[in-house]
């Protein structure tokens, strides 16, 4: 079986806080090579679901790559999967090579620098800069790199683009492009129309409930059914 | 924004933070524990009492001892254990009644030469130990002074009869000759709680020291640039009312802790003087974190002025460094509460507090 | 492994580009306190926890029974040590100068209060003192006059039960007046004898800790407590967003807590060293007169810094679980000295803890306070136990692993809980 055919598929994610059910019964698939974005309300569950696939969270449910659960797997899952909080994942007193230096080996870090992600996303020029001396979207930049240090097969980015400069945004929209051309699969939770329209399937998460949106660029309607 | 909304809306933001609640429940709760515990019975030093004669007058001794309510406190014991107890710090005296102590103490009594009849091991003087001693002289000296009673009547009277002792009991019945009052605190003087009492200390320590952190918080904010939209010349006063929304917060919470522990006295005193008191402590924590500038440098200095405070304010140690501790708004506090006369200076500190953090506010603001 | 060095050496980083700040306040943290210290020591008329009480007295300053009186209670070293006497004409000026704090108390002496010793009468002396926060100059005050009471009670007592007895047997007045006189004597050299009865033996410390020596303890302890709070710009977290990555990719709460507290007890060892260090270079120029510390050689005190690191342990791992508990600045601060000073005056820093009742006694035996407390003590008394070793580092690695409990709490938790 080559690697086009296999599905990535999640089945039944259940999460309730005490009496709050977040999560009925969420269920979807998509391919590598593809995005998928989780649309919905703040506070709708969007984070929840992604940090359960993360395995940051426990929830009740399956997640399949290549026929196996990654869930009853948390070390293949840490390998294949990427998680991007929404916030900034990174030791304030230090730099970003030091940052970077937690998930990449010196030699990795040194190419990456010059031919990677590291340099993909800029972070290259601000190497040796404190992160609590960082901009918001120098945060982010560096913030992803660090989530991605694995090269993932399935990246979850949580809002990546919230409160982003137009360039941040950019290259951000750039990685998902890039991503979906090396085969990878992106699941990622945005309130943002022009990353809406890189995804090939667009879920909206109302009442713990995931249903296919047929999202065709019109945002108003896509509101409508968010309301 | 009026300042009602900006209270109402600073103190929102506190118990937004469940932890925040938490914590000054906790303070609450530790307080109302602690206090519990340290009112029940204790002592400044114990001795142990080993009574190897087992007479009548060493029982009469012993037992005025230990039935008398003292920070003195009393365990008999025998000399191997009282000696286990002095080495491993258990009790700090040892008093060991000689095996011929009645024949020792009546000699004494009468004016003649006698050994020592109790042998006294400790490891070190000290106030505490001198005062131990003076009650064993003190409980000793009843039956001292009518031994030497009936000794000097039969030797110049000629005759020491039943009527003697009589006349001696009664005149000791009267009582004590020394009456305690406050002239400060209305109502009936008791004894004070000297382990409880510092709670109040240390509970308004953490009041100041809460409005030094509430400060710090709002530093914290204009780093993170959430105050950029406010103009410089208005950050003073938002900082003030910011700083009096937390610290009117952990008052609240300071004076439940207060009256847990049983240490409330007037309920009108105590509301007033607690209101100054945190006038005073935002007063001195906007001074103080505008002396500061950076939210590191002002996080450096509590933990001094914790110390500090609870150093030179009257609350475990009562030494003389008034100079020091009226710079401290506790100082006032625990001055002011017990006695009303001292509200007139925790006012002018207060003013002095707001006049120059406000000007040294100006300077920082250009 | 790998893992493990990686961020362990990355936290070691981060700790040392903050360690200078923290090295900083705490050398200014330990000055103040050296100055309050001395302060304490110079302005301790008694050497302990309270300065003398003054005592204004009002009363007949002519009175030569009363002059006898007053140079008899002078004589008392308890009463030296804990009171002195200042006499004033009226009970107004003594007020005035009780409201200006310049006295602590006063007492006022009724009229012709001696006349009413010799005749047995009981006149009440009026004994008016501040309600203030301190009370143990309040007890002890209260302690010494009881004393005196007594005395003045008893005497009276021997010497009218002896002039109603003589009455009854028919003496004549001159006679008793003699008899009265010659008796009040008697028991005023009984009572200047009265040291007779026992004899004192100072055994020193064979294996407890000397007053000084346990202020030494109480302030180390109360000092490590607060270096918590030095440490809070970089301690205190206030998002959960690294760990929740670094949980992703299989750093489990566990290693998590090992990595970042590693280094904050390597910080708080290297500060212990310093400060040690200081104090071992001091100590060849100034007496600091603690008997524990007599023998000491300079190598002592470096030797000193390795013993006590499960006094480290056991304290800096309860402030690592109180920063995991407490979200925010604000929150981690609170805790910090709230824990500090309540746990530190239950822990026995402030006040001996043989003060303090049975109950609170045993409970300050597994506080962390007093875990370190008992085991401090035994290194400078050098007669640690096992209970004490096994205490402090037991206790630590309770909090280590309540701290990570705490951590994958957070980690586990509902975003908008952090």
């Amino acid at each position: 079986m080559s690697e086009n055919d296999m599905d990535i598929r999640i089945v039944n994610i259940q999460k309730s806080f005490g009496r709050k059910t977040v999560l009925k019964d969420v269920s979807f698939d998509m391919d590598l090579g593809s995005c998928a974005a989780i649309v919905g309300a703040n506070g709708s569950g969007k984070s929840t679901l992604l940090s359960i696939l993360a395995g940051v969270q426990r929830g009740n449910g399956s997640f399949f790559y290549a026929g196996e659960d990654l869930m009853k797997n948390p070390k293949k899952r840490s390998s294949l999967v990427g998680y991007i909080p929404q916030g900034a994942p990174l030791i304030q007193e230090l730099s970003a090579r030091d940052n970077l230096l937690l998930w990449f080996s010196p030699d990795r870090l040194k190419y990456e620098s010059e031919h990677g992600v590291i340099k993909q996303f800029g972070v290259d020029e601000f190497l040796k800069v404190p992160v609590r001396k960082m901009s918001g979207g120098m945060k982010k930049r560096l913030s992803i790199v660090c989530a991605v240090a694995n090269d993932p097969k399935i990246i979850l980015m949580d809002e990546a683009a919230a409160a982003l400069d137009l360039v941040c945004k950019q290259v951000i929209r750039d990685y998902i492009r890039s991503c979906k051309s090396q085969n990878k699969a992106i699941i990622l939770s945005t309130h943002d129309e022009r990353e809406l329209a890189l995804c090939d399937k667009v879920y909206l998460l109302k009442g713990g409930e995931l249903s296919q949106f047929g999202y065709d660029g019109n945002i108003d309607k896509l509101v409508e059914h968010i309301k | 924004m009026k300042i009602p909304v900006l209270l109402y809306l600073y103190s929102k933001r506190l118990y937004k933070k469940v932890s925040f609640i938490v914590i000054l429940l906790a303070m609450v709760a530790v307080t109302g524990i602690l206090s519990y515990l340290m009112s029940q019975s204790a002592g400044m030093i114990t001795v142990a009492l080993v009574d190897r004669e087992n007479s009548q007058i060493t029982n009469e001794i012993i037992r005025n001892l230990t039935e008398e309510n003292s920070v003195v406190r009393y365990v008999i014991t025998d000399s191997e254990e009282a000696e286990s107890l002095l080495s491993n710090g258990k009790c700090q005296m040892i008093w060991e009644f000689a095996e011929d102590f009645d024949r020792r103490f009546t000699a004494l009594a009468r004016g003649e030469f006698s050994e020592p009849s109790v042998s006294v091991i400790v490891r070190e003087q000290s106030v505490f130990v001198k005062l131990g001693l003076e009650k064993l002289y003190a409980y000793s000296y009843p039956i001292m002074a009518k031994e030497l009673c009936k000794y000097y009547t039969l030797k110049n009277v000629g005759t020491a009869g039943q009527d003697l002792e009589m006349f001696f009991d009664s005149f000791v019945r009267q009582g004590d000759i020394v009456q305690f009052s406050y002239y400060n605190n209305s109502g009936e003087p008791g004894q004070s709680g000297y382990l409880v009492a510092p709670l109040r200390g240390i509970i308004a320590v953490i009041v100041a020291l809460g409005s030094l952190v509430c400060v710090l918080y709002f530093m914290d904010d204009g780093e993170s640039g959430h105050l950029d939209a406010v103009a410089l010349n208005r950050r003073y006063r938002i900082n003030m009312i910011s700083d009096f929304a937390g610290t009117l917060n952990i008052a609240v919470f300071a004076s439940l802790a207060i009256w847990i522990s049983g240490l409330t006295g007037n309920l009108f005193n105590e509301i007033i003087v607690m209101l100054i008191y945190v006038a005073a402590s935002v007063g001195f924590s906007l001074l103080i974190g505008q002396l500061a500038g950076k939210t590191a440098r002002l996080a450096a200095v509590i933990p001094i002025l914790a110390m500090l405070m609870l150093a030179v304010c009257p609350i475990f140690l009562n030494i003389d460094v008034k100079y020091v501790s009226c710079l401290l708004p506790a100082y006032w506090y625990l001055m002011s509460v017990y006695n009303t006369s001292f509200l007139p200076g925790m006012l002018i500190y207060c003013a002095f507090v707001f006049i120059i953090s406000y000007l040294v506010s100006l300077k920082t603001r250009r | 492994m790998k893992r493990f060095s990686n961020y362990l050496a990355l936290q070691f980083k981060r700790t040392a580009k903050t360690f200078i700040m923290v090295l900083a306040v705490t050398l200014i943290l330990l000055t103040a306190a050296g100055a309050v210290g001395i302060t304490v020591a110079a302005s301790q008329n008694s050497g302990e926890f309270s300065k003398k009480v003054t005592v204004g007295i009002i009363g007949d300053d002519d009175d030569p029974l009363l002059d006898l009186g007053f140079s008899l209670l002078e004589q008392m070293e308890s009463v030296k040590l804990i009171i002195g006497f200042v006499h004033y004409p009226d009970e107004s000026s003594a007020l005035r100068d009780l409201r200006a704090s310049k006295i602590d108390s006063y007492a006022l002496l009724p009229e012709n209060f001696s006349d009413s010793l010799i005749s047995g009468d009981n006149y009440s002396i009026h004994y008016v003192m501040p309600k203030i926060g301190t009370g143990i100059n309040e007890v002890l005050t209260r302690e010494i006059l009881g004393v005196i009471s007594n005395y003045v009670v008893e005497t009276q007592a021997g010497v009218t039960a002896m002039i109603d007895y003589a009455g009854e047997q028919g003496l004549s007045s001159e006679k008793m007046n003699v008899l009265n006189l010659d008796m009040s004597l008697a028991y005023t050299n009984l009572i200047a004898r009265r040291d007779s009865i026992a004899e004192i033996t100072e055994i020193g410390f064979v294996s407890s800790l000397s007053a000084a020596g346990y202020f030494l303890s109480g302030f180390s302890i109360f000092f490590l407590l607060l270096w918590g709070v030095c440490s809070c710009t970089y301690m205190a977290s206030s998002n959960c967003f690294l760990p929740k990555l670094l949980y992703s990719r299989g750093y489990k709460s566990l290693l998590q807590i090992i990595c970042e507290y590693l280094p904050y007890l390597a910080a708080a060892f290297l500060m212990l060293i310093i400060v040690l260090g200081g104090a071992a270079v001091i100590s060849g120029f100034v007496d600091f007169n603690i008997p524990e510390l007599y023998y000491l050689l300079p190598r002592d005190y470096f030797i000193m810094a390795f013993k006590l690191i499960p006094v480290l342990f056991i304290i800096t791992s309860f402030q690592f679980l109180l920063y995991e508990l407490a979200s925010g600045i604000i929150n981690a601060l609170m805790l910090q000295l709230i824990m500090a000073v309540l746990l530190g005056y239950a822990g026995g820093c402030f006040y001996p803890i043989y003060f303090f009742p049975e109950t609170v006694q045993r409970l300050a035996d597994f506080l962390p306070a007093g875990i370190a407390f008992n085991y401090f003590s035994g290194i400078l008394t050098e007669s640690l136990r096992t209970r004490d070793v096994a205490f402090a580092l037991g206790g630590g690695v309770v909090f280590l692993a309540l701290s990570a409990a705490q951590r994958q709490f957070k980690i586990k938790g509902r975003e908008d809980q952090q």
